[in-house]
């Protein structure tokens, strides 16, 4: 398998939001929507959501979950009221 | 039109098992993965459909699980979208085997050192760094770990490929990137650093 230079410069974003204390994924998953929710209104983020921010940062994963709630939250049309 | 509902009266209605509100449900989830998904075209109405059949019974079964902290349809559409995605994620890689994945070991592309402006060579001076605590900083449990995962495998999958819990694998690619952050910090590479040289980079 041959890491590319795309995927490598990835990682090196990943690596560099590691923290000792950091949230995992399971962990953000559980509180995702209040941050959504908080992002959306212009809130000031709590220490936990700073946390889930840094999070982002560095996990791909997590950020396609999150624009895919934004994207499934916003504007619902006739169907979705 | 669906009705408008609190919080309170979906956990309520859906509770009692109301034939509107799972309808409503149903219909709400189902728009939501339309927009969510809307780019993908690997994903058709039937997909849709059986994602949204599939989220509404999620929900429903998860029901203790939502503690009111954000509103509920948020939730419902966070549990619909993450079902979702993983359902893609997991058909993506369901038929490259771990041992497909991984058997090569982890060769690298090589860069492009070739003379050019000064942030060029210096974004590839990290990524030699990088490549190189790749061979040498991690085990050999993590380097599959971070290869599958760099292959945005889903984790589930890759737990499940490397026959460890997830829990487990959290806790395996966080300690593999630690290492990996400790061989860029020795290097000289802080993470403000990292930071600076990706964004030049990518200019």
């Amino acid at each position: 398998m041959t890491i590319d230079h795309d995927k490598l410069t990835r990682l090196a974003r990943m690596v560099a939001g590691t923290r000792p204390d950091e949230l995992m994924c399971d962990q953000v998953m559980d509180v995702i929507c209040a941050y959504f929710e908080a992002v959306e209104s212009g809130a000031q983020l709590t220490p936990e959501q700073q946390a889930i921010a840094r999070h982002l940062e560095a996990c791909p994963e997590c950020v396609e979950t999150f624009h895919g709630l934004c994207d499934a939250c916003r504007e619902p049309g006739p169907d979705d009221s | 039109m669906a009705r408008e509902r609190s919080n309170d009266d979906w956990l309520h209605d859906l509770r009692a098992g109301d034939a509107t509100a799972i309808a409503d449900l149903t219909q709400r989830l189902r728009g939501g993965l339309g927009r969510a998904l809307a780019s993908r075209r690997q994903v058709d109405d039937s997909d849709l459909e059986d994602f949204a059949q599939d989220a509404v019974l999620r929900v429903l079964d998860r029901l203790d699980r939502y503690q009111g902290a954000s509103r509920f349809t948020t939730w419902a559409h966070a549990v619909a979208v993450n079902h979702a995605l993983t359902e893609l994620r997991r058909r993506r890689w369901q038929d490259v085997s771990l041992t497909a994945a991984t058997a090569e070991g982890t060769d690298f592309e090589p860069a492009d050192d070739d003379a050019g402006p000064s942030h060029v060579a210096e974004h590839s001076e990290l990524l030699q760094v990088l490549r190189n605590a790749l061979d040498t900083a991690l085990t050999e449990k993590q380097r599959t770990a971070m290869t599958l995962l760099l292959e945005e495998l889903p984790y589930p999958a890759v737990a499940e490929r490397m026959g460890i819990k997830l829990n487990a694998l959290y806790k395996l690619a966080h300690d593999a990137r630690s290492k990996l952050r400790d061989a860029l910090q020795s290097a000289g590479f802080d993470d403000d650093e990292v930071r600076a040289r990706l964004a030049a980079a990518s200019k």
